[in-house]
């Protein structure tokens, strides 16, 4: 994504795609007698006033970039989504108790500033990051956390 | 009205100034206010949680702590909105907008303050209008057939989508992109799946609490990247000499602010499947539109905050109209604190009124009494709880982020709604970056199935659509939407 502008026609580019999908899926939903439109209907209406729009924003954006003024995302952003997914990943077989804390720890690590003591300060949140969690959900309303491989 | 007033029994409503049930409603709205700020929990849950503790209890004791606790996590999710860009419920989304910028610019205590008003004088206005116009309210919401669900679904996503952020097209493409989203999972018509492409987890749809945190918590939390090898420091700062109490500026000068708000919030709350969000939006919407400063919203405007905040528990009144007189709960709330109420014996229906006078009253006045021991609580513990913005962030968002993912998870205990949050935590990253608005994608997740629902019933039933626009209350709302889109490209927004 070099530019704003582009990072935008990439959005909306992404958008036409998806909307591209839905429209041929939308052929393979079943449709009854009794229902008048059917539940393709709604989806091909929305795909087609989301197509105009997406066109109208390009135009727009075209004829005077500064209309919409968009700033590009930084991409180190999507570090932390995919630091997650993969905690979600593992916290399944592996188990609340033992990914929480060295997913705290890295996710300390990683939002502290740079300095000797950040080991410790990622330590301290790990621990007491877990318990907290553990507290208000498995002990506060007794939703049962992945219990992973210390269940066996 | 005046008979309302006299037919209140007023010697059943002293047994409610008793110290044990003022200490039961202290504790409701505590506990609801702990329940509220908590990632994923909201009021329902709270209301929920607290059911079987109330079946001991004499029913005047039920009635209020269950409505206390519902006062307390209506409430509760502003602070999470407004220190932490963390809407815990859809009532919150249109507090966040105004209040995170109010809080980045230092002014934490004041946003805070006006919240807290803000939410008393919603949730009496909500209470006066049901003990006052209850039985007309509810006449007016069972006016609402198939075509006026549509219209006024439609008249709330295009008022926001044109009022809300810096462009009409792009707010447009976000209320659409919002109903898009909202197709795939079983359809509530045919109970068939669609657009799931074979995938269990995505049978229910994307759900709403994912949704909400994913767009608004956890793109805040992308936006300060992790391992940059920078010092990371606060967006936040915090003024500790600034006051928690409001100005009377700013409560005066919002006046016809809080009137406008309440009302909107009472009425979007009596029309069932609404709720707190979309009156919220609809409320800031047109604060926005009758300002002198409208350049403001969205960058830290306290009219944008107190429009928000009187709205949405405005809708807690106005809920309970239509839950207490028709038996229809406005929303997910209502209908778990309905379904309290008539363990403890209370019989939705027009007869509330007759029969059991001192029930509905009785519910009316802990509602009174809660918001003010709620703005008791708020302004006792706001001055601590202002103070977690200043924990340092390698502390924080560790902490936020997996409270967020356990308190989706918590949901349905299903790690489906985490994967949901994050993909639309990396949707709502885009999206802020690229200046579309958050706020008409997620009312178009809440309002898509309702006008589609109400679409096709139309079609199945009459064959046309022509009553859209032949009934005139639907008329009315359509006529609205056009003024809105209209005003928008009067204002050069589009």
């Amino acid at each position: 994504m070099s530019s704003p502008r582009s990072a935008h026609f990439l959005f909306l580019s992404c958008l036409v795609l998806v909307c591209a999908v839905l429209f041929v899926r939308s052929f393979y939903l079943p449709r009854f007698d009794w229902d008048p439109v059917g539940m393709a209907f709604w989806p091909r209406v929305l795909i087609a006033a989301l197509l105009c729009l997406a066109a109208w924003i390009s135009i727009t954006s075209v004829r005077s970039p500064d209309t919409y003024s968009p700033t590009r995302p930084d991409t180190r952003g999507f570090r932390l989504p995919a630091l997650s997914l993969l905690y979600i990943v593992s916290v399944e077989p592996i188990g609340f108790l033992l990914a929480t804390p060295p997913f705290l720890f890295l996710l300390a690590l990683g939002w502290s500033p740079v300095s000797g003591r950040s080991i410790i300060r990622g330590l301290a949140v790990a621990v007491v990051g877990t318990f907290l969690v553990l507290a208000v959900f498995q002990l506060g309303v007794d939703v049962e956390l992945p219990p992973g491989l210390l269940d066996r | 009205m005046l008979e309302a007033i006299g037919n209140i029994p007023w010697d059943s409503l002293a047994a409610l100034s008793s110290p044990r049930i003022l200490l039961l409603l202290l504790l409701g709205v505590t506990g609801g206010l702990a329940v509220g700020v908590t990632p994923g929990l909201g009021p329902t849950i709270a209301v929920a949680l607290l059911i079987p503790v109330t079946f001991t209890m004499p029913p005047d004791e039920a009635f209020a702590i269950l409505t206390a606790v519902y006062v307390g996590g209506m409430s509760g999710g502003a602070l999470t909105a407004i220190l932490l860009r963390l809407p815990g419920t859809p009532a919150s989304m249109a507090t966040v907008l105004d209040g995170f910028p109010l809080a980045q610019r230092g002014e934490a205590g004041r946003a805070i303050g006006n919240a807290i008003v803000a939410s008393f004088c919603g949730t009496v206005i909500g209470a006066l209008f049901l003990v006052l116009l209850a039985p007309l309210l509810a006449r007016f919401a069972l006016k609402f057939h198939f075509a006026e669900y549509a219209a006024v679904s439609i008249f709330a996503l295009t008022s926001v989508a044109a009022l809300t952020g810096s462009s009409t097209a792009l707010g447009l493409l976000s209320a659409v992109l919002g109903m898009l989203l909202a197709t795939v999972g079983l359809t509530q018509e045919d109970g068939l799946p669609r657009f799931t492409f074979g995938l269990t987890d995505l049978q229910a749809g994307f759900r709403l609490i994912p949704a909400l945190i994913g767009l608004f918590a956890v793109s805040q939390l992308m936006k300060t990247p992790i391992f940059t090898r920078a010092e990371s420091s606060h967006d936040l700062k915090l003024d500790p000499g600034g006051s928690y109490l409001p100005s009377a500026r700013d409560v005066f000068a919002n006046k016809m602010n809080y009137i406008r708000s309440g009302i909107i919030g009472t009425f979007v709350g009596v029309i069932p499947a609404l709720g707190g969000g979309p009156a919220a939006l609809i409320a800031y919407a047109q604060a926005r539109n009758a300002s002198a400063d409208r350049d403001r919203f969205g960058k830290g405007s306290i009219e944008g905050l107190i429009a928000s905040e009187t709205a949405n528990n405005a809708t807690i009144g106005g809920g309970l109209i239509i839950a207490l007189t028709v038996g229809i709960p406005g929303d997910p709330t209502s209908a778990v604190l309905l379904g309290g109420l008539m363990i403890h014996g209370a019989q939705p229906g027009p007869q509330l009124f007759g029969s059991t006078p001192e029930i509905l009253y009785g519910i009316y006045f802990s509602l009174f009494i809660s918001s003010m021991m709620m703005v008791a609580v708020l302004f006792a513990v706001g001055r601590y709880i202002v103070h977690v913005v200043r924990t340092p962030l390698y502390a924080l968002n560790p902490v936020l982020l997996a409270m967020c993912i356990y308190g989706v998870f918590s949901l349905n205990n299903s790690l489906g709604d985490v994967w949901v949050m994050i993909g639309f935590g990396c949707l709502g990253y885009i999206m802020e970056h690229l200046r579309y608005p958050l706020p008409p994608l997620v009312l178009g997740l809440i309002l898509g199935p309702l006008v589609e629902g109400n679409v096709r019933k139309l079609l199945g039933s009459e064959q046309t659509l022509a009553p859209l626009v032949t009934e005139p209350l639907a008329l009315g709302f359509l006529v609205l939407s056009v003024v809105s889109l209209l005003m928008a490209r009067r204002l050069a927004r589009f």
